[in-house]
C-alpha cells in the first residue's frame, strides 16, 4: 500500500475510533445509571423500606437524563479539554507530560550527538521537518514520535536506548517512529489521546480520590491523617464505574494501535535495509531486565504511542496489551529466531556504546543509488522512504560544511543561517538593501556572526539549501515566543527589503513559517473541504503553470496538456498568464489544496512531478518548487537528485 | 434526591477536572523554563571549556601576573560548579542565586584579566589569543542569548503560578516561584565584553 493508501486507512481507523468511543460512552452512561440506582437502593434498603426495590423503579427516566447528562457533559469536557491542550502543544506536550527534556541541537555529548544525527539523516531522507528530540529519564528501552502534523512532531527516547543500542538498533527505533509520522498513525493517537481522557477522566479521579492522603489534614482536632473514609467511598466508587471507561479505553487503543505496530516494524526495514537493526533492538529489549517499561504516571494515557510495552516488561501474552508480543514482532522480522532471549548485562554493553560513540560512525557504506526517476517511483517514494534515500540524505548532510552546521545547531547563530540564505545572491543591490535592513532590526552581534556566515552560505550548493533549513528548524523551536516574534519580523522585513518577493525568498519563508508555527501557536485542525477535482480545478492550473515556467521546456503547451490530462475532470483550465499566476495566487492555491482529499491530493502530485520530469532532468528551482507542494500538501516526498 | 447526589457529584467532577487542568498547565510552563534553562547550560559549559584553554595561552606572556590567572580560574571553577548544581533544579531560588553570584565573580575576573592583558601589547598581537577571546565574546552572546529566553519562559511561568486560582494550588503540588537570571550589577549589564 502507499502513502495515499495508508493515510485513507488512518482515515477510516478515525471514524472506526469515533464509532468505538460513541459505543463506550453508552455504556459509560449505562454503568452508571445502574451504579447509582444500586445505590438508591442499598440506601432504601437500611433503611428498612423496601418499597423502592422493585423492578419498576429500575427505570426513572428524570434519574437517567440527569445522570445521561451529567456524565456525557464530563466525558465532553474531558474529551475538548485534553485534545484543545494537545493542539496547543502539540507533540511536544505529549513529550513534556513524560518529564521529557528536549535536548539542545548543540550537545556535544556523543551519545547524544549520534542520536540527533540518526533523526537528522531520517528526516532529510523521507523529506519531514527535523523534528527536536527529547530525552526521557528512563532505564527501560523505549522511544516515541508524536504529534499531530510533521511540523509540531517530536521524537522522544529514553535514556536506557540511548545507552544500550548501538547505532545500528538505534536507527532502526528511529525509523521505526518515522514510519508512525509518515503514516498518519502519530494524529490518529493524539486524537486517541484527547478523547479517551473523557472516559478514562472518571477512574482516575476515583484513583486520584482514593490516594489523595499527601498532606490534607481534616478532622476537628486535626490530627487523623489520611484519606477522609467518604473520599474513600466516593473514590471507590468513581473507580468501579470508571473501570468500564479505563477497559474500553484500553480497547480501542488495542484495536487502533497492535496491527500499526508491525507495520512500522517492516517499514524500517525498508527504510535502513538492515532487518538486523530492529530486531536486535527488540532482542536487546527481551533480554535486559528493565525491559521497555516506562515508570511514569502518565505512561498508561500515553502508552500507544511507544515503540515497546511501556507498561509490562512485554514478554508474556497479553491480550489487552497495545503492543503486539516481542517474540512475534522479532519473529516477524527474523524468522530464525527460536524465542529464547541472551541476557543482557547492561554494564558491560553500556561501556561499549559510549566507546563506539566516542570514535564517532565507521562511513563503511556502499554507495546506494537511487532507482532512475520516473513519476510512478517519485510518488510511490512518497512516505516510504527507502535505504537509496536515507544514503541520499547522508550525502547531502556531509556537502554541508561543518561550520555552517555547527551555525545551524546553536539557536543564536541559527537565525543568522537564514538571514543569511535570505541574502540574494545575483544582484548585488538587493543585498546590500537587505544586509541595511538587518542592520538596522536585527541585533548587533547576530549581524556580526551573519557576516561571517555569508560567504560559506553563498558558496553552498543551491540543492543544499532547504535540507538546511531543515536542519535549522528544531534549533528555532528553542526559541522564547518572544524571541520567536523579533526573528520573524527581520525574516519579513529581509525579505521585503528590495520591495519585491522572489521566489527563493517565497519558499524559504512558507517553509520556515509553516514549520516553526505550530511550536509557538496552536496547531490549527485541517479538515478536508474539497471532495472533487473541479472545485480545485484552477489552483492545480496555477501550480502546473508555476513548475513549468521555473525550467526550460521546448514546448511548454504540451507538458502542461501532458500533466492536466492526469487530473480526472472535464473542462481542465487552459494553462493561465504569468499575470495570473503569480506568487500571491501559488500561496492561494497551496493553502487551498491543503484542503482537499488524499485522492485530489494524489492526483495534483503526480501532475506536478510529471511536469517536473518531462525534459529528463531537475533544475533546482522545480525542485524546490515542487518540494514546498509536496511540504503543503502533507505528502513527504524524498529528496530528488537535482541535475546541476 | 437522586438528582441531588447527582448534582454535588457532578459539581465535585467539574471541579477536579479543573484542579487537574491547572495542574498540567503548571506542569507544562515549568518544563519550558527548564528546558529553556539547558539551553543555557550548553553555552555556560562550553565558555567553561574555552577559559582555561585562553589563561594557558595567556600564561606565556603573564609570568608576573600568576595571581589574576589564579582568580580566572577559580571563579570559572566555583562557576562551573554551581551551573552543575542549578541545571539540576532549574529555577530554585538558592541555586540560581548561587549561580548568579558565582558567574558575576567570573564576569568581574575576566574584566580584571582584560585589564591586566590591556598592558602587554605582544600577547594582543598573539593570535591564538585573539581567536580565543573572540569565541569567548560569542559565547557571551550566546548565554545573554539563551539567558533571555529562559527569563521569558520563567516570567510566563511565575505570572501564571501567582495569578488566580493556580496560586491556591501551587504550593500544594510542589511548584515553587522560578528565579529569574537577573544581571543586578550595573557594570555586568551589558554582556561582559571579552576584548584583548
Amino acid at each position: 500500500m502507499d502513502f495515499f493508501g495508508h493515510q485513507e486507512e488512518a482515515r477510516r481507523n478515525t471514524a472506526w475510533l469515533v464509532g468505538l468511543f460513541a459505543a463506550a460512552v453508552v455504556l459509560i452512561v449505562l454503568a452508571v445509571y445502574l451504579a447509582i440506582t444500586a445505590g438508591l437502593w442499598f440506601g432504601q434498603f437500611f433503611q428498612g423500606t423496601h418499597t423502592f426495590f422493585t423492578v419498576e423503579t429500575l427505570w426513572d427516566a428524570p434519574r437517567f437524563f440527569w445522570t445521561c447528562g451529567i456524565t456525557v457533559a464530563v466525558i465532553a469536557a474531558g474529551s475538548w479539554y485534553r485534545t484543545a491542550q494537545l493542539r496547543h502543544g502539540g507533540g511536544a506536550a505529549v513529550a513534556e507530560m513524560l518529564g521529557g527534556e528536549r535536548i539542545p541541537a548543540s550537545t556535544d555529548d556523543p551519545l547524544l550527538r549520534r542520536l540527533l544525527n540518526i533523526v537528522e539523516e531520517m528526516a532529510i531522507a523521507s523529506g519531514l521537518p527535523v523534528p527536536p528530540v527529547y530525552l526521557l529519564q528512563q532505564s527501560g528501552i523505549n522511544a516515541f514520535a508524536a504529534g499531530f502534523s510533521p511540523s509540531d512532531a517530536v521524537v522522544a527516547v529514553t535514556n536506557g536506548a540511548v545507552e544500550l543500542l548501538n547505532r545500528d538498533e538505534l536507527q532502526g527505533v528511529i525509523a521505526h517512529e518515522f514510519s508512525h509520522l509518515l503514516n498518519g498513525d502519530s494524529r490518529l493517537k493524539m486524537r486517541l489521546m484527547g478523547l479517551l481522557f473523557g472516559i478514562t477522566l472518571i477512574s482516575d479521579a476515583g484513583i486520584a480520590l482514593m490516594t489523595a492522603r499527601a498532606s490534607l489534614r481534616y478532622g476537628v482536632r486535626r490530627q487523623e491523617r489520611g484519606t477522609h473514609p467518604a473520599m474513600l467511598v466516593l473514590g471507590g466508587l468513581l473507580f468501579m464505574v470508571g473501570t468500564v471507561g479505563a477497559v474500553f479505553a484500553d480497547m480501542i487503543k488495542r484495536a487502533v494501535s497492535r496491527q500499526r505496530e508491525f507495520l512500522a516494524d517492516a517499514a524500517a526495514v525498508q527504510f535502513t535495509r538492515n532487518p538486523g537493526g530492529i530486531a536486535n533492538a527488540l532482542k536487546v529489549i527481551g533480554g535486559y531486565k528493565e525491559g521497555s517499561r516506562v515508570r511514569h504516571a502518565a505512561a498508561q494515557q500515553a502508552s500507544h504511542f511507544f515503540f515497546g510495552n511501556a507498561l509490562s516488561l512485554g514478554g508474556g501474552k497479553d491480550w489487552w496489551a497495545t503492543h503486539p508480543p516481542l517474540i512475534d514482532r522479532i519473529k516477524r522480522l527474523d524468522p530464525a529466531f527460536r524465542g529464547k532471549f541472551e541476557t543482557v548485562n547492561a554494564a558491560s554493553r553500556t561501556a561499549r556504546i559510549a566507546n563506539e560513540a566516542w570514535a564517532g560512525f565507521a562511513g563503511g557504506e556502499a554507495a546506494i543509488q537511487a532507482a532512475v526517476a520516473d513519476a510512478k517511483t517519485v510518488m510511490h517514494d512518497i512516505g516510504t522512504p527507502n535505504a537509496a534515500h536515507l544514503y541520499r540524505a547522508r550525502q547531502l548532510i556531509k556537502a554541508i560544511p561543518d561550520r555552517l552546521k555547527h551555525f545551524a545547531h546553536d539557536p543564536y547563530t541559527a537565525r543568522a543561517v537564514i538571514y543569511a540564505l535570505l541574502l540574494d545572491p545575483d544582484e548585488a543591490k538587493a543585498r546590500a538593501m537587505q544586509l541595511e535592513v538587518l542592520k538596522r532590526s536585527a541585533d548587533a552581534s547576530v549581524f556580526r556572526e551573519l557576516l561571517e556566515i555569508q560567504p560559506l552560505a553563498a558558496k553552498l550548493a543551491p540543492e543544499l539549501r532547504l535540507p538546511l533549513v531543515e536542519m535549522v528548524l528544531p534549533t528555532l523551536k528553542t526559541l522564547s515566543p518572544e524571541q520567536y516574534k523579533v526573528f520573524h519580523q527581520c525574516v519579513v522585513a529581509t525579505i521585503k527589503a528590495d520591495h519585491k518577493v522572489s521566489m527563493r525568498e517565497y519558499v524559504l519563508h512558507r517553509m520556515l513559517l509553516r514549520h516553526l508555527r505550530p511550536a509557538f501557536y496552536p496547531v490549527a485542525p485541517q479538515p478536508v473541504q474539497y471532495d472533487r477535482i473541479g472545485e480545485v480545478a484552477g489552483d492545480a492550473a496555477c501550480l502546473l503553470a508555476s513548475l513549468i515556467r521555473a525550467d526550460q521546456h521546448e514546448s511548454p503547451a504540451e507538458v502542461y496538456a501532458a500533466a492536466s490530462a492526469l487530473l480526472a475532470t472535464d473542462g481542465f483550465p487552459p494553462m493561465p498568464e504569468p499575470k495570473d499566476c503569480r506568487l500571491t495566487h501559488l500561496d492561494a492555491a497551496l493553502h487551498r489544496l491543503a484542503r482537499a482529499s488524499h485522492d485530489i491530493k494524489r492526483q495534483v502530485l503526480e501532475a506536478c512531478v510529471t511536469c517536473v520530469l518531462s525534459n529528463g532532468r531537475i533544475a533546482v528551482k522545480e525542485g524546490e518548487l515542487l518540494r514546498i507542494i509536496a511540504d503543503a500538501l502533507d505528502c513527504p516526498m524524498p529528496p530528488l537528485q537535482v541535475s546541476s | 434526591m437522586a438528582s441531588a447526589f447527582l448534582v454535588i457529584l457532578g459539581t465535585m467532577a467539574v471541579l477536579l477536572f479543573y484542579v487537574i487542568f491547572i495542574y498540567n498547565r503548571l506542569v507544562k510552563l515549568s518544563n519550558r523554563f527548564k528546558n529553556a534553562f539547558s539551553q543555557i547550560d550548553v553555552q555556560l559549559k562550553r565558555r567553561y571549556d574555552l577559559i582555561p584553554n585562553l589563561v594557558e595561552a595567556a600564561k606565556a606572556y603573564l609570568k608576573h601576573e600568576h595571581e589574576t590567572l589564579q582568580e580566572v580560574i577559580e571563579a570559572r571553577n566555583q562557576a562551573l560548579a554551581a551551573t552543575q548544581k542549578a541545571s539540576s533544579n532549574p529555577g530554585d531560588a538558592k541555586a540560581m542565586k548561587s549561580l548568579m553570584g558565582a558567574e558575576a565573580a567570573l564576569g568581574g575576573a575576566l574584566l580584571h584579566l582584560n585589564a591586566v592583558m590591556e598592558n602587554y601589547p605582544d600577547l594582543k598581537a598573539d593570535k591564538t589569543i585573539a581567536q580565543l577571546s573572540e569565541e569567548l565574546t560569542s559565547t557571551e552572546n550566546r548565554v545573554a542569548f539563551a539567558r533571555q529566553a529562559y527569563n521569558d519562559e520563567v516570567m510566563v511561568y511565575n505570572t501564571r503560578r501567582e495569578s488566580f486560582p493556580d496560586i491556591v494550588f501551587a504550593a500544594t503540588f510542589g511548584f515553587g516561584p522560578a528565579t529569574l537570571w537577573v544581571i543586578d550589577n550595573p557594570e555586568h549589564k551589558e554582556t561582559v565584553r571579552v576584548s584583548f
